[in-house]
Parts: structure tokens; C-alpha cells; sequence
């Protein structure tokens, strides 16, 4: 059915008026978009009324898909995935022929597949509003969506899913390791003491060196062609894909609607965008906030059906299977991503490797001035997303994802088994997950502003989460050490160990060798002496002074690079901050072993700051 | 310095085996002239400073042994292998980087300038200095002409990977000399004049982020040298003989004058990077911070080097080529070359002969043994100041060690041993200013009495 046809049609029925249906041909001719959905975002039509009026064109029958208008046992014998790949749902069926709801002018192979599944019936298409498909979807399906969101990624390959925390290996590992600890202390404790202490400090060493490295590196990617401005004017938006934004939201009714308007700022054609809102069935109040915010046409709301474990991966699967773009990008709710975000992301996939699959924005505060919390996370974001993140990327290192704005290309994430639910830091087991298998993982020059978290509670809520789950990860990937190496290479895995596996174990010996230092500043204590013997005692003290002057001078010019002039001296802070990391770390241990799946809320909206620019 | 328009790009257009080769060329004629002064017998007194400090806290397996004096650099460089021939791998090495930018330099400024200036000062007893006669200052220069490149490059480019190479090499510029501090300081001074318009909070972070290295660097150090040793040792370099002065520096940087004096001509902004450098070894000679003529000569070499302006004429250029020449010519005339005195020869001698006693059997008071201790080819026979048996052996040398040496400065012993042999000891020899007590018992150490003849044979 022609667009011209359809405009007229509407049109003639008054539902638009000729200047509407100009405007929306203009904008079809920039875009390329069909023009029953740029009608739909340009607010001039109805989504009832247009697919009122599409049944009428391609001679159909209109139906409203509500409860008890469909047969379960019929809908279902269509596979969740062909339903999905259609937005068909089959609704009843008699003697001769069987129902079915389409939201699209129905394609031949979707006839054939229905043919197959309901032999020798009569096909009868109905067509009804896309928002009617998914919900009538995420209701037949319940039961397969929420077991292919929690459970998809461990049927798929139960060795990747942190479902299992200790494997059995692994726990009479550490087990023994504690056994000989203790025995080591009774029978002969100086001696053990200090062979703890020689690979403490080695792998102190390691990682100032291993921080540094890479830290410069991303220092030195600045100098390397990133994608500019003109690069991004040049796109023409006929050629763009439609993308896909994932936004799960729980208790985030304070923060709804500025997630709107930042979304509705983004500098992608507004038709090519398929925004799904992630709500949970128990919390009404924020899609109350969200309705009330009136979203455009481009906006879906999915509500993700109960059960447990309640988290954000477990949201965004869901949102996975019923996204439609080509590519992808997960945002968090106060999230306000710089408006080219999505059009570098795609030419940095369009320039990037086949293998790329997928490309993270640098992530950063808007409230960095708020209070002491506020700096020392912003100089900690600086750091990692503008010269940590770049340093892996240039030295080919795997990524861990951070947080949100994650790029990624559709199809390779489905077949990647999506995030894990289990996993409380589902995107920076994504990243490494990815890199295991061959696939590349990005970085693109474009921020998305967050609301850091200003209560020493709430961030040590958040930590303790992000802490736990670079454990799970790592206890994930060192099921099959010898396995990792083969799959992966030593490079990929070392670099996976020391700042996957290193990150909590750093922050976890921490505070052994502050007391340490204390205790003999102050006593100078001769019992020590036998602890650092000559060579341990100099790379400790390189540790303890170079090391800490490097991390705090790269530090330094990861903030002065953001232009935060004012932080550059409070990066001299950074060792106090680091006792917070170790505190948030002892929990995180402790529930690991309690809770390993517990996601501990952040709550946003606290700030009292505007947003950036 | 040059100014922001001036940077040079992030590579430079030569192709690098001609630059690799031609900074060889540069460097082997020194690296040679030192392998020959090697074998014949002659070694700086700095460069038997830092070995026999080296070799001591090696024997002795612990680090702080080192003494905590500064410069550290050279002193943990040696670690790995005290020897004269590494010394001069590293000056080598650290002159062949210099070579290698300032050959970047020509192609960028598109002039053989620069390389004459160069060759001017390595070309010369000057350059031989760096290699054999103190190998710290050719690698603080190094690092310190890194730390300037990176410096212009951030000016000009803004990238934030520069401003970081510059403060962590003028960090480690610290480690050989306190100049590398100041001139960071001086870096993150002059930037309101290259920039008018720079406000106070990117300022302060940038002077920050400059100096920031250098003032960790000197915590460091102070740190260190308080816990091992229980005084700040900072910054103390007693074996360096006074600085040049004033008029001395001046004499021998003749090309630099040259080119201060076509800034000034045309005073811009970076006029004031060309001219502290020279203040501030004036300033530093003044506080007592030491360093050679070679050091300055070619510290302000490179200051020349990165000052000059691209856009000279050929007759001033000309004027600039020959000055270097005629400072080269002057240098080879009036600079001496390194030569072997008897002192060092009867040392030697005196060294080798006691390189065969026992482990910790010489009570010496290694405060008054400089000249000795920079020949020992291990320091294991001898008992020190340093080491915990001293003050025992001092009480009961009869009980505790075979040897007693006393040297030409003087006992340092308080056993009046240059009146008398100690208790329990009989003279072994007397030679050279040095005496060797040996108790009965203990074996005879001969010392070849001819040493001193051979002087004369090992000027290369």
C-alpha cells in the first residue's frame, strides 16, 4: 500500500489536514520513513485511528486485542520468536480457519510460517495497534518471557551464568586455600604471614603498573581520529537504522519525566527510534509518572511480568526480545546522554571491526560539585571512562561495560545470550562475556551525564552492588582458567584477571597494608621487620609512594581533560576515597555468600543540581 | 621555547633509520672515547661514587645502604649491573635520544641548525664529560629535553597525554637533578604569559599537574631517606666540585646567547622560556645545588635548540652555526681531557691488592676513603662505618678484623693509627699516602709498587 494512498486516505476520512500530511512527506523524504509512523510521532493521527484506517486500506478487518479475546492455547502454539519477529499474534481458531492480529500489512512468509503451525486453516488476518501486539505478547508469553529473561542465558551455557556462585572446584579451591591459611598461622605464623605478604605486594605492583599503562594509553588515545562533528553532519538520515533505547526504571517516578525530554533531545530522527520503557509490575507509581509525563509516539511501555530475581538485566532481556532496532542502547533513568550519542555509536560500528559488538559512551556527572562524594566520583568516572575504558580499547584489552550507554549491534547481543540476571554487574560481565567470544567491544568520544550519588549510604549501596558483581564475573570466567586462555589468549586474560578479578581484590588487602604502614609509623614496630624482608620492603614502599602518586596524577589529568579545573587537587583525596571502596568491598564479600544475587537499589533524584549544559 | 604555532607535529617526517643512524653517528665517537679512557685506567670520581655505593649496598643485600643520597637515579640504574661499561651504555643511550629528537627537530624546522648546535657540545671533552665523566646529567638532560618537547606539544596541541608526559619526565628529570622540579615550576610559571588569557582555575590545575611529579618525587625522597636513614638527605652531592659560575656558564654557551639575543630582538611571549633557564642555574649555583659545566653548557644548548626560531634568516643562521663552531674549536683547546693522576693509579693499585681479603676483614673508615672505595672492585673485604660490626671492631680491632687501612686524608679511625700501628697489629706497607696494618696472623696483601709508572700510557 502506497504512503501517498494512505495519506490521502486519512485525509479524506479528516483525520489529518493536507498541511499535516506536506509536513510528514517532507520529513519522509529526509528520513525514509514509513508514513503511517512518522504521522504517529508527529502527533497528527491517533494510533488507534491509523491502524483504524490501515485495516481499511489493505481490506482487513480492525480488531482490539484485549483480555479474553484471545485463546492462550492457540496464541501459544506460535513460537515466542516468530510472534516477535512478526508482532503477529494468533487469537482463535474454529474448524475452518484461525485468527490472527497483525500491527503490519502481513507478509507472505508470515503466512506460510502460520500455515505450517496451523495446517490446512484459513489464514484470517485482523489488524490492531502495535501496543495491542506486545501487550498481548508479554501476556501469552508470561511464562516464556520471564523464563527466557532469567533463564536464557543459563540454558544457553550454564558456564557463563552466575547463577552458580562457586562451583564445586572453586569452593573446595578456596576452602583449602583458608585450611592451609589457618594451619600456616599455627604451625608458623611469621613465615606465613610473609609468604601472604610476597605475592600481596607483587600483586599490588602489578596492578599500579597494569593501571598506569593503561592509563596512559587512554590518555594517548585522545590523540588518536575519534568521530567529530562533521562526521555526524555528514550522516544522511535516510540511511539511519531504527535504534532501539532500553530504559528499565524501578521507583524512579522523580526522575521520569527529565528522562523524557533528555530522550526527546536526541539528535536521531525521532521515527527511527524505538524507546522501550522497562517498568516492574509492582511499581505502578513510576508508570503512573511516566503516562502523566505523555511521551511521544516513539515510546513503548513494557511492563516486565514478576519473579525473581527482580533486576535490572533480568528488565533489559525483556526489553531485548521485544526490541526492534538493529541496534541497541541501554540507558539508566536520570541518564541524560549528549544528543549525537547514538549517531557516533553508529559510525563508530560502521568504521569499527565486524567483530565490534559493541560501543560504550563515556559516562560522567552533572552534579560533580555537589559535595565531597559528588567530586571524588566524578574524578573516579573521569579516569575510567576517559582514560581507563580508552587505554583497554587501544591496547586491545577486553572491556567491562559501564553502567549504561551501551551500544550495542541487536542480533549479536541476542546471540550472546543477552545479560545475566544473576549478575549484578550484568554490563561489565556483557563486555567480558564478549571479548571470550571473539567479539569486540568499543569505546565512542560521547558522554551521557548521571546523578552521582551524593549520600555516603546510598553510594555505598551502589558500590557494594558494583563490587559483588566484578566477583561474580570473576568467579564466572575462572571456572576453566586453562578454557579462558585457550578461548581468549593470555592477553585477554590477564587483562581480564587484573581488573575484573584484581579491582576487589585490591580494595580487599587494602586496608591490611594501611594498617600495616600505620601501626609502624607509629611503633616502629621491630615484629614487622620479618614481614618485609629487604626486597619486599622496597617494591611496598614503591607501592605505597609511586604507586599512589602515579594513580593520583593520572587522575589528575583525567579531571583536567573534562575541563573540572576545580577537582584536579582533590584528586590528592583519592586514598581516603579508597577506604570507602575497601568498606563497600567487605560487604560486597560478605553477600556474596548471603545475598549474591541481591540487587541493592540506587537511589536517584537526590541531587538538588540541574542537568548538564 | 617556542611558541604554540611552532609545535612540532606528533611525527616528524624523516624516515627513522636515517635518524636512528645519524644519532648513532653522533653517539659512538663518545661512547668510544669512553671505552678508551676506561681501559686506560681512568674513571670520575662521580662515576666511583655511585659504584662503590652500589656495589656496597649489593654486597650488603640491602638497598637503604645506598645511603639515600641524591641524586637517586643513577644509584638505582646501577643496581642491575655496577660496572663502568654499563655507565656508558646508559649515557650513551640517553645522548643517542637526544641525538634522535633534536634530529626530529631538524626535520621539523627543516633545518641542520639544531644538529650543529649539538654536535658543538657532544663533539667536544664537554660531550665526553656527559658519557664518561657523569653519566646522570646526560640522562637528566635527556629527560628533561623530553619533558620541554612534550611541553611544547601541549601548548600547541592540548592534549591532555602530553601535559602528563611532561610532568612525569621533568619527575624523573628530578630524580637526576633539582632542576628538573624548577624547571617545572618554571614551566608552570610562564604559562599566563603564553596564554594572556588563561584564567586562575585552569592555571593553578595546570601548574599543578606540572609540578605535582616533581614535588612527589621530593616527598618521596625525603620520605625514604627519613625512615632508613632518619634524615632528610636532600639534596647532598658531596663528591661534585663547585659549580661553574656566572661568568663561566656564559663563556660557554655562546650559540645560546646568540639566540637569546634574536629573541629579544623580538620579544614575544616564550622570550621568558628561553631566558629563565640560564636564571635558574644562576640561582641554583647560588643555593648549592651542584651541577657541571657540561651540564649547563648543553642544558642551554637545548634551550637554544627549541628556541630558535624557524623563520631566521640564513645569515643569522649562519652566525648561530658559527658560534657552536667556534665554541667546539674553543672547548677542544681550552677543556681538558680526562687524565689519570698518580693518586688515582696508587688507589687503583691499593684496591686491587686488597680486593683478595677475607669478607669484612679491613677495618676502614670508608668517610675518609673516597678515592680507594671508587676503585674496589667489591666492597665485601671491608668493614665500615656503615656496617653494624663497626663500632665492635673499633673497640677490639685485634678481635674482630685482619686489616687496618688508614688512608692518605687522614685515620678517621681514632686508633691514632698514623702515629702507631693499633693494638695487635703489625704495618703490612705504607705506600701512597696509604697504610696497611695486618694482624700476624693474617695473610700478607702485596701491593704493586710500579702502578704509578703506567700513568702517563693511558691518555687515549
Amino acid at each position: 500500500m502506497s504512503s501517498i494512498r494512505l495519506g490521502e486516505y486519512l485525509v479524506h476520512r479528516g483525520l489529518i489536514s493536507e498541511v499535516q500530511l506536506n509536513t510528514a512527506l517532507q520529513h519522509q523524504q529526509r528520513t525514509g520513513e514509513r508514513l503511517g509512523r512518522l504521522l504517529l510521532i508527529l502527533g497528527y493521527v491517533r494510533r488507534l485511528d491509523l491502524a483504524r484506517a490501515l485495516a481499511d486500506l489493505w481490506q482487513l478487518p480492525f480488531v482490539t486485542v484485549e483480555q479474553g479475546t484471545v485463546d492462550p492455547r492457540v496464541a501459544q502454539r506460535m513460537p515466542l520468536e516468530a510472534t516477535l519477529q512478526h508482532r503477529a499474534v494468533p487469537l482463535r481458531e474454529d474448524a475452518r480457519s484461525v485468527t490472527v492480529a497483525v500491527a503490519d500489512s502481513p507478509a507472505p512468509e508470515l503466512r506460510s510460517i502460520l500455515e505450517i503451525i496451523y495446517p490446512g486453516k484459513a489464514i484470517d488476518f485482523r489488524v490492531t495497534t502495535e501496543w495491542d501486539i506486545d501487550r498481548a505478547i508479554a501476556s501469552i508469553h508470561r511464562r516464556k518471557v520471564v523464563d527466557t529473561s532469567i533463564y536464557g542465558l543459563y540454558f544457553r551455557d550454564q558456564s557463563e551464568s552466575a547463577f552458580t556462585v562457586f562451583t564445586l572446584p572453586q569452593y573446595l579451591t578456596f576452602v583449602l586455600l583458608c585450611l592451609v591459611l589457618l594451619g600456616g598461622l599455627w604451625l608458623a605464623p611469621a613465615r606465613t604471614l610473609l609468604f601472604l605478604n610476597i605475592p600481596i605486594t607483587a600483586f599490588f605492583l602489578i596492578t599500579v603498573i597494569f593501571r598506569t599503562w593503561v592509563g596512559v594509553a587512554g590518555a594517548a588515545a585522545e590523540t588518536a581520529i575519534s568521530i567529530s562533528d562533521e562526521d555526524v553532519r555528514a550522516l544522511d538520515n535516510r540511511s539511519l537504522p531504527v535504534y532501539s533505547i532500553l530504559v528499565p526504571v524501578f521507583m524512579e517516578e522523580r526522575v521520569i519525566g527529565t528522562l523524557l525530554r533528555s530522550l526527546a533531545e536526541l539528535d536521531y530522527p525521532a521515527d527511527k527510534l524505538d524507546i522501550v520503557l522497562l517498568f516492574e509490575e509492582n511499581d505502578p507509581d513510576t508508570l503512573a509518572a511516566a503516562k502523566a509525563a505523555t511521551p511521544g509516539a516513539n515510546v513503548r511501555f513494557l511492563v516486565v511480568p514478576g519473579g525473581d530475581p527482580q533486576t535490572k538485566p533480568k528488565a533489559c532481556n525483556v526489553g531485548l526480545l521485544f526490541a526492534r532496532g538493529e541496534y541497541l542502547v541501554v540507558y539508566d533513568a536520570e541518564d541524560q546522554p549528549e544528543p549525537d550519542q547514538l549517531k557516533k555509536a553508529l559510525l563508530a560500528f560502521r568504521r569499527g571491526p565486524k567483530a565490534l559488538v559493541c560501543v560504550q559512551a563515556a559516562l560522567n556527572y552533572y552534579n560533580w560539585n555537589e559535595n565531597f562524594l559528588t567530586r571524588m566520583f566524578t574524578l573516579e568516572y573521569s579516569f575510567w571512562f576517559d582514560y581507563l575504558l580508552p587505554g583497554l580499547d587501544r591496547l586491545g584489552l577486553p572491556i567491562p561495560l559501564g553502567g549504561t550507554s551501551n551500544h550495542f549491534r541487536t542480533q549479536v547481543l541476542r546471540e550472546l545470550g543477552g545479560w545475566d540476571p544473576f549478575n549484578v554487574t550484568e554490563d561489565a560481565d556483557l563486555g567480558i562475556r564478549a571479548a571470550m567470544h571473539g567479539y569486540r567491544v568499543g569505546i565512542v568520544n560521547s558522554t551521557t551525564y548521571e546523578e552521582a550519588n551524593k549520600q555516603l549510604g546510598n553510594w555505598l549501596r551502589q558500590r557494594s552492588r558494583w563490587i559483588k558483581g566484578y566477583m561474580q564475573t570473576a568467579l564466572v570466567f575462572s571456572r576453566d582458567p586453562y578454557g579462558l586462555v585457550r578461548r581468549a589468549g593470555w592477553k585477554h586474560t590477564l587483562g581480564f584477571a587484573l581488573l575484573i578479578g584484581g579491582t576487589p581484590l585490591i580494595f580487599l588487602i587494602q586496608p591490611i597494608s594501611v594498617v600495616l604502614t600505620i601501626v609502624w609509623l607509629f611503633t616502629r614496630s621491630s615484629l614487622l621487620e620479618s614481614l618485609f624482608p629487604p626486597a619486599v620492603l622496597y617494591l611496598s614502599l614503591f607501592n605505597l609512594l609511586i604507586g599512589n602518586a602515579l594513580a593520583i596524577y593520572v587522575n589528575m589529568f583525567a579531571v583536567f581533560k573534562r575541563k573540572l579545573h576545580v577537582l584536579v587537587l582533590f584528586s590528592l583525596f583519592n586514598p581516603f576515597y579508597w577506604v570507602l571502596h575497601s568498606i563497600a568491598s567487605f560487604k560486597a564479600l560478605g553477600q556474596l555468600f548471603t545475598k549474591p544475587y541481591y540487587w541493592e537499589k540506587t537511589t536517584h533524584g537526590l541531587t538538588r543540581h540541574g542537568a548538564a549544559g | 621555547m617556542a611558541s604554540p604555532a611552532m609545535a612540532p607535529p606528533a611525527e616528524p617526517a624523516a624516515p627513522r633509520w636515517v635518524r636512528a643512524l645519524l644519532a648513532l653517528a653522533v653517539v659512538v665517537p663518545l661512547i668510544v672515547a669512553s671505552v678508551l679512557l676506561m681501559h686506560g685506567g681512568w674513571r670520575s670520581d662521580i662515576h666511583g661514587a655511585f659504584l662503590s655505593r652500589v656495589r656496597f649496598a649489593e654486597n650488603r643485600g640491602q638497598l637503604q645502604l645506598l645511603g639515600f643520597e641524591y641524586p637517586p637515579l643513577p644509584f638505582l640504574l646501577l643496581l642491575p649491573w655496577p660496572a663502568d661499561l654499563w655507565i656508558i651504555i646508559l649515557a650513551g643511550a640517553a645522548l643517542f635520544g637526544l641525538a634522535w629528537m633534536v634530529l626530529a627537530d631538524c626535520t621539523w624546522q627543516r633545518s641542520i641548525v639544531p644538529f650543529v648546535l649539538l654536535l658543538s657540545v657532544l663533539w667536544t671533552p664537554i660531550g665526553v664529560h656527559l658519557v664518561a665523566g657523569d653519566f646522570n646529567e646526560a640522562i637528566g638532560l635527556f629527560a628533561l629535553y623530553v619533558g620541554w618537547r612534550h611541553y611544547r606539544r601541549w601548548w600547541a596541541t592540548r592534549q591532555t597525554i602530553h601535559g602528563l608526559y611532561t610532568g612525569l619526565w621533568l619527575g624523573l628529570a628530578f630524580y637526576t637533578s633539582p632542576l628538573g622540579l624548577a624547571l617545572a615550576l618554571v614551566a608552570g610559571a610562564v604559562l599566563p604569559i603564553i596564554f594572556p588569557r588563561l584564567q586562575i582555575p585552569p592555571f593553578a590545575s595546570q601548574l599543578v599537574l606540572l609540578v605535582f611529579p616533581g614535588v612527589a618525587a621530593t616527598a618521596t625522597w625525603a620520605y625514604l631517606s627519613w625512615i632508613f636513614i632518619h634524615r632528610v638527605a636532600f639534596p647532598f652531592t658531596p663528591w661534585e666540585p663547585a659549580s661553574p659560575g656566572f661568568a663561566t656558564i656564559l663563556v660557554w654557551t655562546v650559540p645560546y646567547l646568540v639566540v637569546s639575543l634574536f629573541a629579544l630582538l623580538r620579544p614575544r611571549a616564550t622570550t621568558a622560556g628561553v631566558l629563565l633557564p640560564f636564571a635558574l642555574l644562576v640561582l641554583a649555583n647560588r643555593v648549592g645545588w651542584h651541577f657541571s659545566l657540561a651540564f649547563a653548557t648543553g642544558l642551554l644548548t637545548l634551550v637554544a635548540i627549541v628556541a630558535l626560531p624557524t623563520d631566521l634568516k640564513s645569515s643569522r643562521r649562519a652566525l648561530v652555526c658559527a658560534a657552536a663552531v667556534a665554541q667546539a674549536i674553543a672547548a677542544w683547546w681550552l677543556v681538558p681531557w680526562p687524565r689519570v693522576s698518580e693518586a688515582d693509579l696508587a688507589a687503583h693499585a691499593v684496591a686491587d691488592a686488597l680486593a683478595k681479603a677475607p669478607d669484612r676483614s679491613i677495618l676502614i673508615d670508608d668517610r675518609f676513603a673516597p678515592q680507594l672505595l671508587k676503585w674496589a672492585p667489591s666492597l665485601a673485604p671491608y668493614l665500615t662505618t656503615r656496617d653494624p660490626g663497626f663500632e665492635l671492631a673499633l673497640a677490639d680491632a685485634a678481635a674482630k678484623v685482619d686489616y687496618v687501612l688508614i688512608t692518605a686524608d687522614g685515620d678517621g679511625l681514632t686508633l691514632d693509627a698514623d702515629v702507631h700501628p693499633p693494638i695487635g697489629f703489625v704495618v703490612n706497607w705504607s705506600w701512597a699516602g696509604y697504610t696497611l696494618y695486618r694482624r700476624p696472623a693474617a695473610a700478607q696483601l702485596p701491593v704493586r709498587y710500579d702502578a704509578v709508572l703506567a700513568a702517563d700510557a693511558v691518555v687515549p
